[in-house]
């Protein structure tokens, strides 16, 4: 991705100072971070039944978490890029609201709605879902936060790739079910697949939400930045152990996403044309 | 130490801007951070006073009476839990005068040389079980609080209500299975007064706080287990004096009237 | 005019309005034929595929295929169960398919099971000169290559209707050639809507031309009849010819402007040829055609207003007033190379001079010219 190996720089050299220091702000405290390791004792720390605990927990949620926000975002992208209904602006607003809400808001929102005295909560009582205090609740809780990171980057992908291959699908006699998995989810399937990196990573650090919502039980509902903040009263040593562990658990799946995405495209390159094939002509069919 | 000196003066001089005088070192011994020269001798100028939460109430209002009592002083104050605090304090945060809520904690400050003169014990605090005004569990006692199928409450046994709440259940024999285990009271009296929980282990202040979204119901063995306040002037503090007068003020009768008024015992 | 299907006959029968977009036509497509719609850009062209498609769905109208009704009163078939099939200006080759899996798409949601399918798709590669290709991903094909996989794979799903929407505008010029006699091979006997730019597209490829312009059509017939006496401005162009519109007299017709057309009526004998003639592919049609606009001419009344279509090539440039029937004062506009010779365009003629004619007139914008035609240069025909 370096561009500037000499020749022609396309931008103003003061950005790259400004740059420089927005770069130095993120990688400075985790650096800082790194150096308060007590490494002699790291692995001991990290390794505790507590840590485990909540590191499994942790991976199992976001995961849960993941596949609930591709069910569910997948159609909603669909529906807020494909279609138009009165009131879709306000729509789309709130349910990208998650992403700008404080955590805690989100938790106090979700205590009203399926909390035991929520809207919900007795009708769930009655059918003998207990959403209180249980792993449900954290999986509730991290979806909530998440899916609009994978709505957003749907939706968007959507909008740039346009309906025309999928109208050339649709006279090709495939049916529109046909033409959404054969033909639609295939041409946006990096941003599925970055969208769902970007939710998975987002429910891994949920915090405040969980806290209000699902409380803090070691197996159950204690997941790994729970864990932290509580290490942190007693243990600062295992909190920034376990904060590595974090950073590094969350390192690594975006940099594989960034990797994985890109080497999708490479099969495709060299043609002069964008990965959707955009670019030769707008109007098509219009 | 090196990689962290580079560190800091790339930071501070990228960000060269936004730099403040106190932001500017990575963290030092507080002992280099009380630049400022000695301030006046009476009771005048401003302190800062760092206290544990749950005395957010009754330190607001001894603020308050300590400033109306001496005319040109400023009394600023922040609560916390008291090992954040202390984390701070360690940091080199520019505080006059700590308040604990257990000794424990304030022993780490002494240990660590951070504290002028030995801390004041000022108050004590003891749990209660904290139930919905309904109380839909039917809780009586301690020993409810372990039937099966009631949604209990507590701190995380590493913070101090915590470990007080352990010190119950050694005493009383009633082990529990708590729902969740908090990380402070105030999280613990949230679920409990949005009826997520059955119940509660709080301090008795907090239900006494809380007014009419929550009941209280002792704990009769908890007075065996209770939680004692210390309070201290810090080393580091800009303006030892008034801080001494704010530290017997708080000891005095009119701090142990606000003190006892919130629900608080004698130490 | 020939061509009306009945109403449940074969073939393609559309009336449509969609008033956004000012669009009210009718067009009647028997089977087995192919229709050029030529017109200028928002004329309507796209729109008219759309609602054929099932793209867009009309204000009002009715579309029935075959005798099915697609759409009327109540009635709206989507675009999958119609079985018309679009291949558009680009290719639009889904990326993450090969070549074949492409073609291959059609029969597969028809319901055939992959290897059916592909074995459908590959018969219809060789089609179109392109198994060597199946193996291959969209992006790996030059232009040429992938609009050949779409002509495949719009063929693959055995549509009843076929739309064409400028299949060769994004071609470069050396591909075009080879794409435009596949394209007139696998149009032979197929029901097609093509919508061109090109003349010569519709000459080659289409039985039938209609003409829109904003979003009416304004001509329509036979392709070789209608850009031989073209009754728009715009076909004229389209069709290379110099178009003048008037009343009759008793030897030519005289345009509003007052210049007297001397010309030839018995129509179809004298018809201008030039590159109208060269292409037009079926001589037997075209002579059935002929008679039929012979007698619609017979019939012309008086009153009723007439065109006059002469070549520019036809037409004599001189700086003097020569003797001659037909002869227009004209000042030049501006000049255009044509192939090797030169286009003189005034506001009302066009004009067509070599390099050596241009230079020795002292050719330039604002000069004053004599443009001057034989009678036997001029084909007169009712509008």
């Amino acid at each position: 991705m370096n561009r500037f190996r000499g020749g022609f720089e396309a931008v103003p050299r003061w950005t790259i100072v400004v740059a420089a220091v927005g770069g130095a702000l993120v990688l400075l405290p985790l650096a800082a971070m790194a150096t308060r390791v007590n490494w002699g004792g790291f692995l001991a720390l990290v390794s505790s039944e507590s840590s485990v605990a909540a590191l499994e927990l942790s991976l199992r949620t976001s995961l849960a978490a993941t596949v609930l926000c591709v069910l569910f975002g997948v159609p909603m992208a669909l529906v807020l890029a494909r279609t138009s209904f009165p009131g879709q602006r306000v729509v789309r607003t709130v349910v990208l609201l998650p992403l700008v809400l404080p955590p805690v808001i989100g938790g106090i929102a979700l205590l009203a709605a399926f909390g035991r005295q929520g809207l919900l909560g007795h009708t769930l009582e009655v059918l003998g879902v207990e959403i209180a205090f249980s792993t449900t609740a954290v999986v509730i809780a991290q979806t909530f936060v998440a899916l609009p990171f994978l709505v957003l980057s749907l939706e968007g992908s959507l909008r740039v790739a346009g309906t025309r291959y999928e109208a050339v699908a649709a006279t090709l006699g495939a049916r529109p079910t046909t033409v959404l998995a054969r033909i639609t989810l295939p041409l946006v399937f990096p941003a599925l697949l970055s969208g769902a990196v970007l939710s998975f990573a987002r429910a891994l650090g949920e915090f405040g939400a969980t806290l209000t919502f699902a409380g803090s039980l070691q197996g159950t509902t204690r997941t790994l930045p729970l864990e932290i903040y509580l290490q942190r009263e007693m243990d600062p040593d295992a909190a920034v152990a376990l904060s590595l562990v974090l950073v590094v658990v969350s390192l690594v799946v975006v940099g594989l996403t960034l990797r994985t995405v890109p080497d999708g495209q490479a099969s495709d390159r060299g043609s002069g044309r964008s990965f959707l094939g955009l670019g030769s002509r707008s109007g098509g069919l219009s | 130490m090196s990689l962290r000196s580079v560190a800091a003066v790339a930071f501070a001089a990228v960000l060269a801007v936004a730099v403040t005088a106190c932001s500017a070192g990575t963290p030092a011994s507080p002992t280099a951070e009380s630049g400022p020269a000695a301030k006046t001798v009476s009771a005048r100028g401003s302190i800062t006073v760092f206290a544990a939460a749950s005395l957010t109430a009754t330190f607001s209002e001894l603020a308050k009476k300590f400033e109306a009592a001496h005319p040109g002083v400023s009394v600023e104050t922040s609560f916390a839990g008291s090992s954040e605090l202390v984390a701070q304090i360690s940091a080199g945060a520019p505080a006059d005068v700590f308040a604990s809520a257990d000794t424990a904690t304030m022993a780490k400050l002494t240990t660590a040389s951070l504290v002028a003169g030995a801390p004041v014990n000022f108050a004590t605090n003891v749990l209660e079980i904290a139930v919905p005004p309904k109380n839909p569990a039917a809780v009586r006692s301690f020993a409810d609080l372990a039937r099966p199928g009631t949604k209990t409450v507590v701190c995380a046994s590493v913070v101090p209500c915590g470990a007080a709440t352990v010190a119950v259940e050694r005493s009383t024999g009633v082990a529990l299975s708590p729902v969740s285990e908090e990380n402070s009271v105030t999280d613990v009296l949230g679920k409990v007064s949005s009826g997520e929980a059955d119940a509660g282990v709080v301090y008795v202040t907090d239900v006494k706080a809380a007014g009419s979204s929550v009941r209280g119901i002792a704990i009769p063995r908890a007075k065996q287990s209770v939680n004692t306040y210390p309070i201290a002037v810090l080393k580091g503090a800009a303006n030892p004096t008034t801080a001494r007068a704010f530290d017997r003020f708080v000891t005095g009768p009119i701090g142990r009237s606000v003190l006892v008024a919130a629900g608080f015992g004698a130490p | 005019m020939s061509g009306l299907t009945p109403e449940f006959g074969l073939g393609l029968r559309l009336e449509a309005t969609v008033a956004a977009r000012d669009f009210d036509v009718s067009l009647d497509l028997p089977d087995g034929q192919t229709v050029a719609v030529l017109g200028p850009n928002g004329a309507g062209k796209s729109t008219l595929l759309s609602v054929i498609a099932g793209l867009l769905r009309p204000d009002t109208g009715r579309v029935v295929v075959n005798g099915d009704v697609l759409v009327d009163d109540g009635v709206w078939v989507p675009p999958h169960r119609r079985g018309i099939s679009l291949l558009a200006q680009d290719p639009l080759l889904f990326p993450h398919l090969t070549a074949l899996d492409n073609v291959a798409f059609g029969p597969r949601s028809a319901g055939h099971a992959t290897p059916a399918a592909r074995e459908i798709a590959r018969r219809w590669l060789s089609e179109v000169e392109g198994a060597d290709l199946a193996v291959r991903r969209p992006a790996r094909l030059s232009g040429g290559q992938a609009q050949r996989v779409a002509i495949a794979r719009a063929l693959a799903s055995d549509p009843r209707v076929l739309l064409l929407d400028e299949p060769l505008a994004a071609l470069d010029v050396a591909v075009a050639p080879t794409i435009r006699r596949m394209l007139r091979r696998v149009l032979e006997g197929r029901t097609a809507v093509l919508v061109t730019h090109e003349v010569l597209d519709a000459l080659t490829l289409a039985d039938r031309v209609i003409v829109l312009n904003r979003g009416r059509v304004v001509e329509q017939g036979a392709t070789s009849e209608v850009l031989q006496r073209p009754r728009h401005p715009f076909t004229a162009e389209l069709a290379g010819l110099n178009l003048l519109t008037g009343t009759p007299t008793p030897d030519g017709l005289v345009t509003d402007e007052g210049f007297r057309v001397v010309g030839s009526r018995e129509a179809g004998g004298t018809a201008p040829t030039g590159p109208a003639a060269v292409g037009s592919r079926d001589g037997s049609r075209d002579g059935v055609r002929h008679g039929v606009r012979d007698g619609v001419l017979v019939g012309a009344r008086l009153g009723a207003r007439l065109g006059a279509a002469v070549r520019p090539s036809a037409i004599e440039v001189h700086e003097h007033r020569p003797e001659s029937l037909n002869v227009v004062r004209v000042t030049v506009r501006d000049l255009e190379p044509r192939g090797d010779l030169i286009r003189v365009r005034t506001e009302t003629l066009s004009a067509d001079v070599t390099p050596g004619q241009a230079a020795a007139l002292d050719v330039t914008p604002g000069t004053p010219l004599w443009f001057a035609f034989p009678a036997t240069a001029v084909a007169i025909y009712p509008l």
